[in-house]
């Protein structure tokens, strides 16, 4: 990259990342979207038959401020969207977003005006649960796969560097090939052409 | 006067002993009976990365296609697709040498998209696409979650619980008059080869004349 980072990936960085880490991967908070029958299975998820305090996430906190991890859990409407993205603003910054169900996850069977194919439209997702409804199990898993993703980034590395050097990098956008097949447009032009 | 205490007490109200009053000791107690029944009382809780349920055979988990001699049992028919619900399968048909004349060149379902429903399982004419007791999976993309034939084939003795099932269970709900699912009518051919063949030779002879 070559780009000067405040802090570099030492002795020091590390062993407070993985305690950092640790700390944040063992105690993390739901915010439960529940939006349709998923909500259910996820309550069965905090219910003591599959008890999620085993993984420290029992705290479902119904306030953004207070949650680090957003199960979007049912499926999304145009309307909703819009809370949903500012729910998910309102969330202090280290935060994860799992994909609960098939309908959270790319629209599921309802391929209709009204729903959102997949919330990932709008959210940043890191684990797609496809069930409909999921069992219990899978959330568990997702959770499992969210810790494991914490556990193994650099916290106080991004944390340095979070909102003032991070590396710009391009969004990756689908582009558009000409009917002759030799000029690329992109999608802004498309929209602005005449 | 508001907040002013009001002596709700009733008439035949038991009064407090000394070390009720204590306070603490009451706390102690309740919390030794809460510790108790944690140490005695058998655990509830499902020990899940460690156990993991076993689903009878009714249970439908991720759909799967039935791999017979290596080879996939489907025809490509499209009628699975046809009856998907949220249109998670989509396939691309190749012809074949042999009785069987069809078969998917290619056969995706979108894991996502896949609501268990079981329909295709239903439709499908050949049983070629069972649900298996997969139920546990996540994906870190949504590109991951389309399975292509290579995780979707599985070989028909694993999935010999299912097929049993369907057998005694579900098929008969049709009625044994109006369909009836059987291995030796699986093997069907609309093109009649000898008669092609001879057609063949009539057509040529027909020419060096």
């Amino acid at each position: 990259m070559g780009q000067e980072l405040p802090l570099q990936e030492g002795f020091l960085t590390t062993r407070v990342d993985a305690v950092v880490n640790w700390a944040r991967s063992n105690s993390l908070m739901p915010m439960p979207m529940g939006l349709a029958c998923c909500a259910i299975e996820m309550m069965a998820f905090a219910a003591p038959k599959y008890d999620v305090a085993r993984f420290g996430s029992e705290a479902m906190r119904f306030s953004p401020r207070q949650a680090d991890l957003m199960i979007v859990a049912g499926w999304v409407s145009y309307k909703m969207a819009h809370t949903i993205r500012r729910v998910w603003d309102q969330m202090a910054d280290p935060k994860w977003c799992i994909s609960m169900g098939a309908c959270a996850s790319s629209g599921g069977m309802h391929r209709c005006y009204g729903v959102v194919q997949g919330c990932d439209n709008f959210l940043p997702v890191d684990i797609y649960i496809p069930g409909c409804p999921p069992r219990p199990e899978a959330v568990i898993h997702a959770l499992m796969d969210i810790q494991e993703k914490i556990r193994n980034q650099y916290s106080v590395e991004h944390d340095g560097i979070f909102g003032r050097n991070m590396p710009n990098v391009a969004a990756n956008r689908p582009t558009i090939v000409t009917p002759d097949g030799e000029n690329v447009i992109s999608p802004v032009e498309l929209y602005t052409q005449r | 006067m508001a907040g002013t205490p009001v002596n709700t007490a009733r008439k035949n109200e038991r009064t407090l002993n000394f070390w009720e009053r204590m306070y603490l000791p009451e706390v102690f107690k309740g919390l030794g009976y809460s510790f108790r029944k944690m140490i005695r009382e058998p655990m509830y809780t499902f020990q899940y990365p460690e156990e993991q349920w076993y689903p009878p055979d009714s249970y439908r988990g991720r759909p799967v296609l039935v791999e017979e001699e290596g080879k996939p049992r489907c025809v490509s028919c499209n009628l699975c697709a046809r009856a998907c619900p949220p249109m998670a399968i989509s396939m691309q048909s190749k012809e074949m040498e042999g009785p069987k004349e069809r078969e998917p060149e290619w056969f995706e379902i979108n894991m996502l998209r896949c609501i268990y429903c079981g329909f295709c399982e239903e439709v499908c004419p050949e049983e070629a696409i069972v649900m298996s007791k997969e139920y546990d999976l996540t994906f870190q993309n949504r590109d991951e979650a389309i399975f292509g034939m290579e995780r979707l084939l599985v070989p028909k003795e694993r999935l010999a619980d299912r097929l049993d099932f369907l057998h005694t269970r579900q098929n008969p709900q049709f009625g044994n008059e109006t369909w009836d699912y059987q291995r030796s009518n699986n093997r069907h051919s609309l093109k009649d080869s000898a008669f092609l063949a001879g057609l063949a030779r009539e057509m040529d002879s027909q020419e060096s004349h």
